[in-house]
Order: C-alpha cells, then sequence, then structure tokens
C-alpha cells in the first residue's frame, strides 16, 4: 500500500511537470513568437479604425481627432494588456491560473454579464457536456456492447459489415454529416430544430425550458455518435478479439459457463486496461468540446469558446486558462487511470 | 478632398459589398434603405403581414459578448443596435433613399452665419458648468457660426414606455451628462476615454436656451447642407428617461459597481453596464429605489430660471414606474418609440418587442412607409457619326424622381486622359443635351472615344452612368 501511495505520488509530480511544461510552451508560442501580440494589436487596430471612423462625424479638427485617437489607444491597449511586454504579462497569467485563480477575462462574458473566466467556463461546460459527453456515454455504451459481441464473432457477416460501418463512420466528416442532417431532418422532414438550443420564442423556465434544450441536443448528438461509433466499436473489437481467443477463454467455455460470464470475466477483464483508457481519455476530451460540431449547430459549448477567445474577439486571458483547464482534465484524466490501473490488474507497477 | 485623396493613394480600391436579405413574399410594406436595404429605421416599424399581429425577424445573434445596452456607451454591435432602433424615436433621421438628415420626432431650424460668419449668442443662454453643476450665463459677447432650433412637441406630447409623460427635463439630462463626463475631473478619472474623446464636440458647442418645448442651440459648425448642422448640434434625442440615465451614474460615478464603457470595466473590475442584463439592471434599480426613499433629485440640472423642472411627486412616480417596469420584465431598457422590450433572453438569443401605440403617440404606421427606391436610369443613347472638327452632340433622356441633372466626362481611353468635363444642358422637354464644342474633336486624332454621362437626382442618393462610344473621324 505504502509502494502504490509513493508511485501514485511520483505519478502526481510528474503530471504536474506535464502541466507546467504546457503552460511554458503556450507562453513560448504565443508570447515569444510575438503571436499573442500581433493578436490583440490587429484587434486594437480594428476597434480604432472604427473609433476614427465614427469620431470623424463628431470631431471635425484633425489635429483633435488625432489626439482622440490617441487617447483612445492608450485606453484599448491597457484594457488588451498590450501597456505591458509579454514576458511581463504571460508569466502572471499563468502562476495565476496555477493558483485556480483564472482570472477575468477581456472581451468574452457570460449571458449574465460577468467577465470570471470561472463563470464563463461553468456557463459553457454543461452545455458541452450535454452534446459531447452524452455522445461519448453512448458511444462507448454501444462499442462496448457490439465490438465485445463482434469479437466473439471474427470474420462473421456481422463483423464484415461492422467493419464497412466503421471505416465510413471514421471517414466522414462530423461537421459534413451534422450539415447533411440538418438538410434532412430539419429543413426537409421538419421534425428536429436546424440548429441553436431553444426554440423561438423559447420556453421561460422549468422543465419546459430544459426538454426544448434536449430536443435542441437530438441532431448535433447523433450526428457525433454516428461518426464516432464505427471507429469505437471496430477498436474495441480489436482490443478484445486477441483475449478472445486465448486459451484460458476457450477452458471457460469448455468447463461449461455462459458466454456473458465469458466475456465479463475472462475477455473484458484482461482487455479492459486499454479499453477503459479509450473511454476516459475520451470522457475527459469530451468536456474541452467540438469547435465545428459546435459551429455548425450553433451550440455556445467550450469548443466554441476556445474558438472565440483565439478568432473572434482574441482574449488572451482566456486562452491561457482553457488551455491550463483543458491539460487539467486530461492529467486528472491520466492519473485517475494510473489508479484504475493498479486496481484492474495488480501486477501494474510503475 | 477627393482629389487630394486621390493624388496621394497608392492604390483605391473600389468595393463592392453584396449582401442580401431573404424576406417572405407576404411582408408587405418594407422600407428599403438605399445603402443598408432593410436595415434601416423603417423597414420593421412598417412592415406588415396581412391578418398577423406577428413578425419573426431571423438576425445572426441576438447578444454577443460585446453586447451591451446603455445608451451612454454601449450599443457597439449592430445586433444590439437593429433591435434597440425600432424602440427609439431619434430627433432626425438619414432619409432612407436621399441619406440626408431629415426632421423626425423633432423638427428645426437653422439659420447660420457662414463658415467665417458668426451669430451673436444672447445673454440668457446657459452653459453646464460642471464644478459648480449648475447652469451658468454664456461670457458676454459669445459668438457661434450657426444656430439650430429644435421643437421638441412631439416627444412632449407623449409618454415613456413605462407610462410617465416625456418632459424637457428628458432632453437637457443627457446635455449636462455629456459636459459631466467630458469635463468633470473626477468623472474623466474614472471614463477616461469617454471623456476625452468627447470633449472636442462639447468644445464646439456655444451655448443653450431652453424654452418650453423648444431648444436653441448654438454652435460652431457649419456645413453647406442645413441638414447636417442640424444633425452636428442635435445634443438630445430624449432616448432614455432621466431617472435611468440618473441612477446609472449614480452606479458608474458614486457608488462605483459599474461602468460606462469596457475599458473602464476591465480597469475598475466593474461591470460593464447593460440595461438587459438583470444583475446590471439591479445595480441601477437599487440606486432608483435609493433616490426613492431619500426623495433624491439630481442636483442642479434641472433648475433652470430660478425653478425646478421636476418636482418631487413627478420624479417619485417616475422611480415607482421604474420600479413596476422591472418586476414586469426583469428589464430597464426604457424608450420613447413604437415598440418596447419586454423579453431579452441570451442563451435562446431571443428578443421579444411589443407594439407600444398610446393614443399621444405623434406617428402613425404610415410614417415609416418609404418603401423601395424610386429607379433612375439613362435611356439608350445613340452613338453619333462625327467627323474631326464637328461639333459633338448627344441628347440624353433620363428617367427618375426630383430634380435631375446630367454630367459627362469626354475620355481618350488609349491615354486616360480627359479631354471635357461639364453638365449637360437641360432642354425645355425635360431631356438633357452634351454638346461639345467643335474645337475638342477638331484636335483629335482619328479613332475610338468615349464619352462617360452621369444622370443624377436631387431626391436620390444615387447616380445612373452609361458609356458611350464615338468612331471620330473613322
Amino acid at each position: 500500500m505504502k509502494d502504490v501511495a509513493r508511485i501514485l505520488i511520483v505519478r502526481a509530480l510528474t503530471l504536474f511537470g506535464v502541466l507546467l511544461t504546457v503552460l511554458l510552451l503556450l507562453v513560448i508560442s504565443l508570447g515569444a513568437t510575438g503571436y499573442s501580440d500581433r493578436l490583440l494589436e490587429a484587434q486594437v487596430n480594428e476597434e480604432l479604425r472604427a473609433f476614427r471612423i465614427s469620431s470623424a462625424e463628431t470631431i471635425r479638427d484633425p489635429a483633435e481627432l488625432e489626439t482622440a485617437v490617441v487617447a483612445r489607444r492608450a485606453e484599448i491597449e491597457s484594457f488588451y494588456g498590450l501597456d505591458e511586454a509579454w514576458w511581463q504579462r504571460m508569466p502572471a497569467q499563468v502562476w495565476r491560473v496555477l493558483t485556480l485563480d483564472l482570472g477575468q477575462a477581456r472581451s468574452l462574458r457570460t449571458a449574465e454579464g460577468s467577465t470570471a473566466i470561472s463563470d464563463i467556463v461553468l456557463e459553457r461546460l454543461p452545455k458541452t457536456m450535454l452534446l459531447l459527453t452524452t455522445a461519448s456515454v453512448i458511444t462507448a455504451t454501444i462499442g462496448l456492447i457490439v465490438g465485445v459481441r463482434m469479437s466473439t464473432q471474427v470474420g462473421s457477416r456481422l463483423d464484415r459489415a461492422v467493419a464497412y460501418f466503421a471505416a465510413i463512420s471514421f471517414a466522414v466528416p462530423a461537421w459534413w454529416l451534422g450539415i447533411l442532417f440538418i438538410l434532412v431532418f430539419a429543413f426537409k422532414l421538419d421534425v428536429l430544430p436546424a440548429g441553436g438550443m431553444y426554440s423561438s420564442p423559447p420556453p421561460e423556465a422549468g422543465i419546459d425550458r430544459w426538454l426544448d434544450l434536449a430536443k435542441h441536443a437530438i441532431l448535433p448528438v447523433f450526428t457525433l455518435v454516428l461518426v464516432s461509433v464505427g471507429p469505437y466499436i471496430y477498436s474495441v473489437r480489436t482490443m478484445t478479439v486477441t483475449a478472445a481467443q486465448e486459451d484460458h477463454v476457450q477452458l471457460a467455455r469448455a468447463k461449461g459457463l455462459s458466454e456473458s460470464v465469458v466475456t465479463r470475466r475472462h475477455i473484458l477483464r484482461v482487455a479492459a486496461p486499454p479499453i477503459v483508457t479509450g473511454l476516459v481519455l475520451g470522457l475527459a476530451g469530451s468536456l474541452s468540446g467540438s469547435i465545428l460540431t459546435e459551429t455548425v449547430f450553433n451550440w455556445r459549448g467550450m469548443g466554441r469558446l476556445y474558438y472565440d477567445a483565439i478568432s473572434g474577439t482574441p482574449d488572451e486571458a482566456v486562452i491561457v486558462a482553457l488551455t491550463f483547464v483543458f491539460t487539467l482534465l486530461y492529467l486528472i484524466a491520466r492519473f485517475l487511470l494510473d489508479i484504475i490501473y493498479v486496481v484492474l490488474d495488480p501486477r501494474v507497477r510503475y | 478632398m477627393v482629389r487630394l485623396a486621390l493624388d496621394e493613394s497608392v492604390r483605391v480600391w473600389l468595393v463592392t459589398a453584396l449582401q442580401s436579405f431573404p424576406v417572405r413574399s407576404e411582408i408587405e410594406h418594407l422600407t428599403e434603405d438605399i445603402v443598408s436595404g432593410p436595415r434601416n429605421l423603417f423597414a420593421l416599424r412598417g412592415a406588415e403581414i396581412a391578418g398577423s399581429s406577428e413578425i419573426r425577424v431571423g438576425n445572426l445573434w441576438v447578444w454577443t459578448e460585446r453586447t451591451t445596452w446603455n445608451p451612454v456607451s454601449g450599443f457597439g454591435d449592430v445586433y444590439s443596435s437593429d433591435i434597440y432602433k425600432n424602440m427609439v424615436d431619434p430627433a432626425l433621421v438619414n432619409h432612407p433613399f436621399t441619406g440626408l438628415p431629415t426632421p423626425f420626432r423633432a423638427s428645426y431650424a437653422v439659420e447660420t452665419a457662414g463658415p467665417d460668419g458668426s451669430l451673436d449668442i444672447p445673454a440668457d443662454a446657459v452653459m453646464w458648468n460642471p464644478a459648480s453643476d449648475s447652469w451658468e450665463d454664456v461670457p458676454a459677447g459669445s459668438t457661434a457660426k450657426s444656430k439650430v432650433t429644435f421643437d421638441y412637441s412631439r416627444y412632449l406630447q407623449s409618454s415613456w414606455h413605462h407610462g410617465p409623460p416625456v418632459t424637457m427635463a428628458d432632453v437637457i439630462y443627457p446635455i449636462a451628462q455629456g459636459y459631466e463626463i467630458a469635463f468633470d475631473d473626477a468623472k474623466v478619472q474614472i471614463e477616461t476615454a469617454l471623456g476625452i474623446t468627447s470633449r472636442p464636440l462639447y468644445e464646439t458647442f456655444r451655448g443653450y436656451r431652453f424654452g418650453e418645448s423648444s431648444l436653441e442651440v448654438y454652435v460652431d459648425y457649419w456645413h453647406f447642407e442645413e441638414g447636417y448642422i442640424a444633425s452636428y448640434a442635435t445634443p438630445s434625442s430624449a432616448a432614455t428617461p432621466w431617472e435611468i440615465l440618473a441612477a446609472m451614474d449614480d452606479v458608474v460615478f458614486v457608488k462605483r459597481q459599474g461602468a460606462y464603457s469596457d475599458t473602464a470595466a476591465a480597469r475598475f473590475s466593474v461591470p460593464w453596464l447593460s440595461l438587459v442584463t438583470e444583475s446590471d439592471a439591479r445595480l441601477v434599480l437599487r440606486s432608483i429605489r435609493q433616490f426613492a426613499r431619500e426623495g433624491t433629485i439630481p442636483t442642479g440640472v434641472f433648475d433652470i430660471g430660478g425653478e425646478s423642472l421636476v418636482t418631487e411627486e413627478e420624479a417619485l412616480a417616475r422611480y415607482e414606474a421604474c420600479d413596476e417596469w422591472f418586476d414586469a420584465t426583469n428589464l430597464l431598457v426604457l424608450a420613447n418609440g413604437p415598440y418596447q422590450l419586454t423579453r431579452y433572453d441570451p442563451p435562446a438569443q431571443f428578443a421579444q418587442l411589443d407594439a407600444f401605440r398610446p393614443e399621444s403617440y405623434p406617428f402613425t404606421v404610415e410614417d415609416f412607409r418609404f418603401g423601395t427606391p424610386p429607379s433612375l436610369d439613362i435611356e439608350g443613347i445613340v452613338a453619333p457619326s462625327v467627323a474631326l472638327g464637328d461639333p459633338i452632340e448627344l441628347g440624353v433622356t433620363v428617367n427618375g424622381p426630383g430634380e435631375l441633372s446630367v454630367q459627362y466626362t469626354f475620355v481618350d481611353p488609349t491615354i486616360g486622359a480627359v479631354l471635357a468635363t461639364a453638365a449637360a444642358e437641360p432642354q425645355p422637354d425635360g431631356t438633357f443635351l452634351i454638346s461639345i464644342d467643335p474645337s475638342v474633336s477638331g484636335s483629335l486624332f482619328p479613332g475610338l472615344y468615349q464619352v462617360f454621362v452621369l444622370a443624377a437626382s436631387s431626391e436620390l442618393a444615387q447616380v445612373a452612368q452609361q458609356r458611350i462610344d464615338l468612331e471620330i473621324g473613322v
């Protein structure tokens, strides 16, 4: 037990080192390359351009207009943090997130008007979970049931059919299938909404509002499941097929154990570590959202948040905070896996 | 200026931006702006679906992260403005066909001394003094280039969305507020960018005279088109009730719980006030309730000519009306136009505007219906056969509204030289005659030349163009 605790502590420290490394790489890629400065300066210039045009209607003296533009530039540069060099502002942001203070966004806000990044994340995360995590759970459930079944029927008609389906499912991009489904189910058949999160007008509150949200999630979830379930089934099948052909499985069957017991105890138990790895990392990854699917279905989740922070109105503080959150989620998932490996297979030691 | 700009340009890019606005065929009476199409003040005000009391409008967004509904330094996103413009009647509007500033809810009379002249400002004209928080007489001998007298009667005959009548106090408060933000040292420290950038505008205003329903504005500004002088001199559109502005000032400058601008909000870590955000609206409402408890009326702003424009009872009634409005809607966006905001749902990207049509409202739906811009076109011009040394004469027929005019430019396309340019002569039958002196064709080499004809109308901000290829001496 003491060994296990020591191992896990070392593992946690290693993963923390990974977190630091990711954040360091982020600072370098955003700051040292000048990318962040250029991004923010472009935003400042765009806002100043609009400001100059609107101010020119009321400030007729060019010298006074220039004075006003200079004053506005100073304000906006301070607003975006450009009054400090990247090596001054970015380490401070990294230190803040490491102390679990995600800080304040510059341009992004919640629907309630809060600029606290933690509020923004908490607003978007449930929406992404409804979409991505639901899809991941459905995919994993179908994948485990069908994949394990296939591993016991290698070469059968079902096996071949699912192999073809897996190839198609893997090849089809989610955004393309999403658009196709919108055309079919929303515009042709008119049975599901084309996008967005609520109807127009939306239900005021309560269960009706939740049901409305769920109705809007059907098409994107269906899309995500269809593009991910094929490869998932195939990978489960591949991971379990070797175990299914082991001698101890044949022995179990020869002993007259039921097929469900054989599957559960003698196949799945052996193949569990890689399957669990995929499942846990998939669930953790689902919390990061999907930029393309959320964009196609106009779903304001974590994927869109990351995209907005980078491209819409650049928000450096949000980029740093989200990178931290996503990395942390991944590392927590990895740490959980380390514990689960030990539980699943007592032989595992690091 | 155009010549100077062209001379100094490295390149000139001509851009034609095309936007599509699909509309269902059953929608009638949409006004189309000559530049922005249906994205204008009148489009939805006058639109109608026969037999229906509802119109659904799709926009890319209703709420974005930059959406801030505050009348002082908000409405920076087009999506909010698309909704808000249906709720507020401006004093002047740009005509959808000519683009010229035109009287709308206020009417005006302009008197100007020209670009270099000056008008005397009467001794009883006043200016707001942010240091003493009072209206003070302008210095003796003050002058201004122009004077605009606004008549606010059509504002004052009706009421705000929450019930109280629009008064001159609503016209005056935003004027004083503007000076406060621009020149009050303590406030400039808070809303720095807003203050500094609005100063140059306020410095050109020389004085005000308040009447019962009128306002004289003295301003150092001239434009050859009087509508632009009036547009520049418009100090207030009474767009928001004074009690809301006063409460917002209290939140921003006294309690320091919110900010008008995004930059100040970030600097002081307070919300960028938005009256459609419930938590922000509650901050403003808290100040209104405090005003009601303490019987507060903004100091000095309404004291003109030794009298106050606002009584305590009137102020109290307004505070209570705001309270009731918030209870009903959870919003504090109050205005004076034909639609009122009754629901705003950012997660669902949904806003609902209900009709606001008290009997005292000065406009009918017909006042909002301009239809589509009339067309302006030049009928096909027949190119004559021209010999070297002949006069070049072209008859031009233009179809369009208002007073028409035609301009032509005779060009040698091989070297890009302009050989002649002038206005075409109007003829008694309404057509125009382009007449180019024989000496011009006499100096040419035989070949292909071009005449560019431009037609313009006084009632349309658009020109029609036609090019005629002339073979001369061939």
